[in-house]
């Protein structure tokens, strides 16, 4: 299955990892997808089992269902590039025109 | 009589269960050796690059344990020993990057379950180390700020991700943690000859570990031998009510275990799996591979020839899981909360702005990768495809180990290569992970073991395979096997003569 600069850039849009489709990497980048994707396509190859099974060993906590400390905000906001008066500085939602 | 230049590299070959013993003791202090370890590996630092920072000012945590066991306290198994993180395992107020520009000036609020269980046990954090950036590599040259080289050739990669932790342990540190996704601990542990045990998922702890691929994620320990790793495992494992997928499943004293089992492997039965073809080892690997079989049989175990087919499609199914679970998991990595913040006037041009100036090629690529695979109209053929094939691979494991009680392979199908040999060719990178990433995705035990030198004198590894939660077997396989193979010390000539 082929992926072309329409898709990279849905994607990356998606991603929120924009891709210029006018970049000089644009064309690389999408070679470079597109071999790991065609390599990807092999997995139609093998013996798959579609039934919804644990995929993972099997896990659970056991006690109590109680609430603990979590952190603070004062920490938490130390890590932020902008906070005040507790809470995070960010910019605008949309451009208002 | 002994010269300095013998004591230095006595205490260097020294194993982390013989120091924290030796000070628990009294017959060395804690400083000494926390001493010893960070000169010896700010030596090395130009040369191999293996840390990120070396925290100096942790030698009052040595001087504590001192003072501790002055006053006739025990400060635990590992008392005084120095052990390494990867950058990617909180240590409260410490920086934690996961080798990321993104993650620039981040310091963890709190420590992650199992380095708080190490400390209660002893330890004293040396530093961190490096690794690929947000542990998407096989090399360690994924770094956004170093290059780390392999101490048996400088100019060979160390493996990866966790390539900082294990050229440290080769270089003499009796400890370091790393983290395993699809072969992160093992790879690197093989490359630079020392052990790397990652556990079953859901038996170490994740909380405090920066998730990749939630669904494979664990912390492991590096050491030059067995019984560390096993000692380490033992503190680290049980349940955490800080993260769900941690298992409830009791922990068996795994040191006491290995001290008071069988030396032989005698009624063991090895599975050797067809799928590990010759065709697809370097010659000097399948060499190696074969006098690993010949020292399994004459301790005792019985081999048998398995198969598991959708091995082969391990790497596939892997790459397309782990990117599509990063995409999602790396989302949060957006300059919102913490890290670095790219211009824009608005939230999503700061969004795209941070990634793009944070993340490193790799990993943009990877998660481009994920997001496409989740994507609508291709999620069935690829994620969909993935997780049955996983399963089916799953279902071939189960059935391999109702016949035997151990899987082996090779770690890697070559020794570390050189370094700048892979990166411009991810599928050649990807390749080096070919039996490493099956393990992964069915959440089995696996430990890496030194078996013997390639051609070039570069170190190979062997990998021990359980069913989930049989650490046990996995490590009484593990110590026989290195008890009975003559793997040799790195001398580096720069702090050990030639």
């Amino acid at each position: 299955m082929a992926i072309d600069l329409d898709d990279v850039v849905k994607v990356g849009r998606l991603a929120r990892l924009p891709v210029d489709p006018e970049s000089p990497d644009a064309a690389d980048l999408v070679e470079r997808l597109a071999a790991v994707i065609g390599y990807f396509d092999q997995l139609a190859d093998f013996e798959a089992d579609p039934e919804s099974a644990p995929e993972t060993a099997e896990t659970g906590l056991s006690g109590t269902d109680e609430p603990l400390p979590c952190l603070d905000r004062e920490r938490f906001a130390a890590n932020a590039p902008q906070a005040r008066d507790g809470f995070l500085v960010v910019p605008k939602v949309k451009m208002t025109s | 009589m002994m010269t300095p230049a013998d004591t230095r590299q006595d205490l260097a070959s020294l194993t982390a269960l013989e120091l924290g013993g030796q000070i628990r003791r009294g017959e060395r202090s804690a400083v000494e050796v926390w001493d010893f370890f960070l000169a010896r590996m700010q030596a090395v630092q130009g040369g191999y690059g293996a840390f990120l920072q070396l925290f100096e000012h942790n030698r009052s945590q040595a001087e504590a344990i001192d003072r501790r066991v002055a006053a006739g306290e025990d400060p635990g198994l590992f008392a005084g020993v120095p052990v390494a993180l990867k950058d990617n395992i909180a240590y409260a107020g410490h920086p934690l990057t996961c080798a990321s520009k993104i993650l620039d000036g981040y310091v963890s609020p709190f420590s992650a379950t199992a380095v708080d269980r190490l400390l209660d046990a002893g330890a004293v954090v040396l530093g961190r180390t490096n690794m690929d950036e947000l542990g998407m590599g096989s090399s360690c040259e994924r770094s956004a700020y170093q290059l780390t080289r392999n101490p048996w050739d400088a100019e060979k990669a160390p493996g990866g991700s966790s390539g900082g932790s294990a050229a440290a342990v080769a270089m003499g540190l009796p400890l370091a943690l790393g983290t395993d996704t699809g072969g992160s601990i093992r790879q690197p542990a093989a490359f630079c000859g020392t052990v790397g045990l990652k556990p079953s998922y859901g038996r170490v702890s994740r909380y405090g570990l920066v998730a990749f691929t939630s669904s494979t994620d664990q912390i492991g320990p590096l050491t030059p031998d067995v019984e560390s790793a096993a000692a380490a495992l033992a503190l680290m494992a049980g349940e955490d009510r800080r993260d769900a997928t941690s298992s409830p499943v009791p922990v068996p004293a795994y040191l006491e275990e290995l001290e008071h089992g069988p030396d032989d492997l005698a009624g063991l039965r090895i599975g050797v799996l067809d799928e590990v073809d010759a065709a697809v080892l370097a010659p000097d690997v399948a060499e190696d591979w074969q006098q690993s079989l010949d020292r399994l049989r004459a301790a005792g175990a019985e081999l048998k020839a398995v198969s598991v087919p959708n091995l082969k499609a391990s790497i596939a199914c892997y790459y397309v899981i782990s990117n599509s679970e990063a995409s999602a998991n790396l989302s949060r990595l957006d300059g919102l909360r913490y890290g670095r913040r790219g211009a824009g006037a608005t939230l999503d041009e700061a969004f795209g702005n941070s990634r793009v100036e944070g993340l490193g090629d790799e990993v943009r690529r990877r998660i481009l990768l994920g997001t496409f695979t989740l994507s609508s109209g291709y999620y069935e053929a690829y994620y969909g495809r993935a997780q049955a094939v996983r399963r089916a691979m799953q279902r071939q494991l189960t059935t391999a180990f109702e016949q035997v009680d151990i899987l082996v392979t090779p770690t890697s199908p070559t020794a570390a290569f050189a370094i700048g040999e892979r990166t411009e060719d991810p599928l050649a990178m990807y390749l080096a992970d070919i039996f490493t990433t099956a393990p992964s995705l069915a959440g089995l035990p696996g430990l890496s073991v030194p078996s013997g030198l390639s051609a070039d004198g570069l170190p190979l590894g062997l990998q021990i395979l359980g069913p989930s939660m049989a650490e046990s077997v996995v490590l009484r396989v593990g110590r026989i096997f290195q008890r009975r193979t003559d793997f040799p010390r790195l001398r580096l000539p720069e702090l050990d003569g030639r």
